[in-house]
């Protein structure tokens, strides 16, 4: 039994050194803003902040949580406790930090749920010690009474952007595609809705058809050059529900002898960096940004939670659109792009 | 004749008819479909069957690996991250040295990705070889090791980079022919002389059948064994190589995701059993044709994104009844009772079948 045991602390300890390693290697460029907040602090206390994140996941929750780290670290009366999660679906650890924050009773919970369900426990110890919980991106299935507010950037606003301006480029209507995500995530749905909400009334506008690139660049090539050739490259505009799909339309536009921009336009969502490139090459036309900087939010909710004053119960991330190569250079001459 | 219903026998020839039917219902829907012709801006030569076996190009290296690994009765889950590690290794050294024209700096690019996939390839047939782990638990692990490593050569972003001869690679053409499909082809041929023109296939397949008995007959499996993971894992990074350099952008969380299935379907669907002891490298390349042409299909039809796996899953299961020896045998007792009185070999190799 003991050697057992043994072999299992030996492999939960190579675990943990694996992870750490994971951890160190991902989040090398952060500067280590979360512990050294009290260093600056002038008078009146200090308010301490629990941020259960969910850690290194990708471009847009790596950007998302620098942001948010950077815009605490920035304030001299706040200092920010960040607790990534062990893995990005592991929400246990998630639970565990949580619960350590209560009882280090710290003023605020900032919380971004790996997943929607599971949290009505915590929340409630919350509210019993009465620490105001702010959900930043991500929502919980929870009562709505648990939390002070949800400020996140909102996908069917961030879609209709795209519809609105597909509008005012073609006002007559187009002939036009959509490339989706994977198929069966809220995301895919929202994305859909917020642009075909936009677009419907007006006339002209032709759906060719939609097809699920995986989110991927390479899938997003090939479809696109499929359905060029299925209609005799009789498409005028493509609505890619990412930035990778977009750049990989681009591609297999610019092989079928047309020219992105002026023989076949299209429209991303998300507001990556390479977004941001080909949209100032002129490979895209519109680029239309999931948020992922709202420190100034959330720092304005968790003041005016702690002061008691009403918070609206969901706050949407406003987000920029990218209209033009200039407009795409300067987003990216302005760090943008992540 | 009897070459022909040979023909008719083998695995493969399923493969083959189903990419026929396919592309016919393709043509049905556009008579144009199979018409291959110069594009008048790009000058190079376009169609849809072109595009298809520019797309299996990966699909074909991933499978040829696999066939080699599931012949010995073991599998490899870790191919599709392997993809992702060549697409990686290969994507940063081009973003670092950035010479978009340079020769050398698509042979660097290259040779680095198969050194490394080389050296986990290793890894994975060690622990099977000579731990005695399991193949499907081993080759787990190293599939989410390897993707946490190439997330870790790309910093977790998405990385680009720019260099023709590289980009040549996957969208080039030779004599009007996709370059990454010649080159496939050109590595199937090599191996398969390797495989049937030394005993090396044949140990493989020994292997496969009974381990001990080939170890009591002076086969010594475990080099076999190394090697075999080994060419899976630096075959399946050329078929990482071959999707990145399409659109030169490496998404180490997408990159090869899920690609392992894709594999192990092309190598079921061309006649590899699972239990190993055989192996048809031809009929693993048909397989990924298939699984290509299957893909383009889809497209082209405008199934809806989410029908999409089922109609897929339709077309291989329907493939696979096909394959089998009792529907087979079903099949014919139908079609054959009625106008002619079975002679009693048949009858006796139905029951046999159906036994």
């Amino acid at each position: 039994m003991s050697h057992l045991k043994r072999a299992r602390s030996l492999v939960g300890g190579i675990a943990a050194g694996v992870l750490a390693l994971g951890l160190a290697a991902c989040g090398g460029g952060d500067s280590d803003t979360a512990d050294n907040g009290t260093d600056g602090a002038t008078g009146g206390e200090t308010i301490t902040v629990g941020y259960v994140a969910v850690g290194p996941e990708g471009g847009w929750r790596d950007a998302h949580e620098k942001a948010i780290r950077d815009a605490f670290g920035a304030e001299s009366d706040l200092e920010l406790k960040y607790a990534p999660a062990s893995s990005p679906t592991d929400q246990r650890s998630q639970l565990d930090a949580f619960a350590q924050f209560v009882n280090d009773e710290v003023d605020v919970i900032l919380l971004t749920a790996t997943e929607a369900s599971g949290w009505d426990a915590s929340l409630e110890l919350a509210k019993e010690a009465e620490i105001p919980v702010i959900l930043l991106d991500r929502g919980v299935d929870s009562s709505p009474d648990l939390y002070v507010t949800r400020i996140a950037p909102d996908n069917v606003n961030v879609a209709a952007q795209v519809g609105e301006w597909a509008l005012s480029v073609f006002p007559d209507g187009a002939d036009y595609y959509v490339l989706e995500g994977v198929p069966g995530l809220s995301v895919v749905n929202e994305r859909n809705e917020g642009f075909e909400e936009a677009i419907s009334g007006a006339s002209g506008w032709n759906k060719v058809g939609a097809q699920t690139a995986n989110w991927s660049a390479e899938e997003g090539k090939s479809v696109t050059e499929t359905v060029l050739r299925a209609n005799n490259n009789a498409i005028d505009f493509i609505f890619a529900q990412n930035d990778e799909m977009g750049i990989g339309a681009a591609l297999a536009v610019r092989e079928a002898g047309l020219t992105p921009g002026e023989d076949v336009k299209i429209a991303t969502i998300d507001g990556t960096t390479g977004a941001l490139e080909a949209l100032a090459a002129g490979d895209l036309s519109f680029v239309a940004q999931y948020n992922p900087f709202f420190g100034d939010l959330a720092i304005d909710a968790v003041r005016k939670a702690l002061a008691g004053e009403s918070v609206d119960p969901v706050i949407i991330v406003p987000g920029d659109a990218f209209d033009s190569p200039e407009a795409g250079q300067a987003a990216l001459d302005n760090g943008l792009g992540f | 004749m009897n070459r022909f219903k040979a023909a008719l026998r083998t695995p493969w020839f399923g493969a083959l008819l189903a990419i026929v039917v396919l592309l016919a219902v393709n043509t049905i829907k556009d008579p144009g479909y199979l018409a291959i012709g110069t594009n008048q801006t790009t000058g190079m030569m376009s169609g849809n069957l072109l595009d298809i076996l520019r797309i299996s190009a990966p699909i074909i290296m991933i499978s040829l690996g696999m066939t080699f690994v599931i012949a010995t009765e073991g599998i490899d889950l870790s191919v599709g991250s392997m993809m992702a590690i060549g697409g990686a290794v290969a994507m940063q050294t081009l973003s670092s040295i950035n010479q978009p024209s340079s020769v050398t700096a698509m042979l660097t690019a290259i040779g680095l990705a198969l050194l490394l996939a080389f050296v986990l390839g290793t890894v994975n047939g060690i622990l099977v070889a000579v731990v005695g782990l399991q193949p499907f638990i081993t080759t787990l692990v190293m599939m989410m090791a390897a993707r946490g490593i190439a997330r870790v050569i790309t910093g977790g972003q998405n990385t680009n980079a720019r260099n023709g001869p590289f980009n040549q690679l996957a969208t080039g053409q030779i004599l009007g022919i996709p370059t990454g499909f010649v080159l496939a082809i050109g590595i199937v041929v090599l191996v398969a002389l390797l495989m049937r023109r030394t005993a090396l296939g044949l140990m493989i397949e020994s292997i496969g059948i009974n381990p001990h008995a080939s170890r009591l007959a002076g086969i010594r499996p475990r080099p076999i064994l190394i090697a075999v993971y080994a060419l899976a894992a630096v075959l399946a990074a050329i078929g990482g190589l071959f999707t990145v350099a399409e659109v030169m952008t490496v998404n180490p969380s997408s990159t090869g995701n899920l690609m392992e299935l894709d594999a192990i379907l092309a190598v079921v669907i061309g006649g590899t059993s699972l239990a190993g002891g055989k192996f048809s490298i031809l009929g693993s390349t048909a397989g990924a044709l298939l699984i290509a042409t299957l893909n383009k299909t889809v497209v082209f039809l405008g199934v809806p994104s989410a029908a999409t796996p089922a109609f897929k899953g339709v077309v291989i299961i329907i493939l696979v009844l096909l394959q089998s020896d009792r529907v087979r045998s079903l099949l014919k007792r139908r079609t054959k009772s009625p106008t002619t009185p079975s002679t009693p070999t048949a009858e006796l190799e139905s029951q046999e079948a159906l036994a």
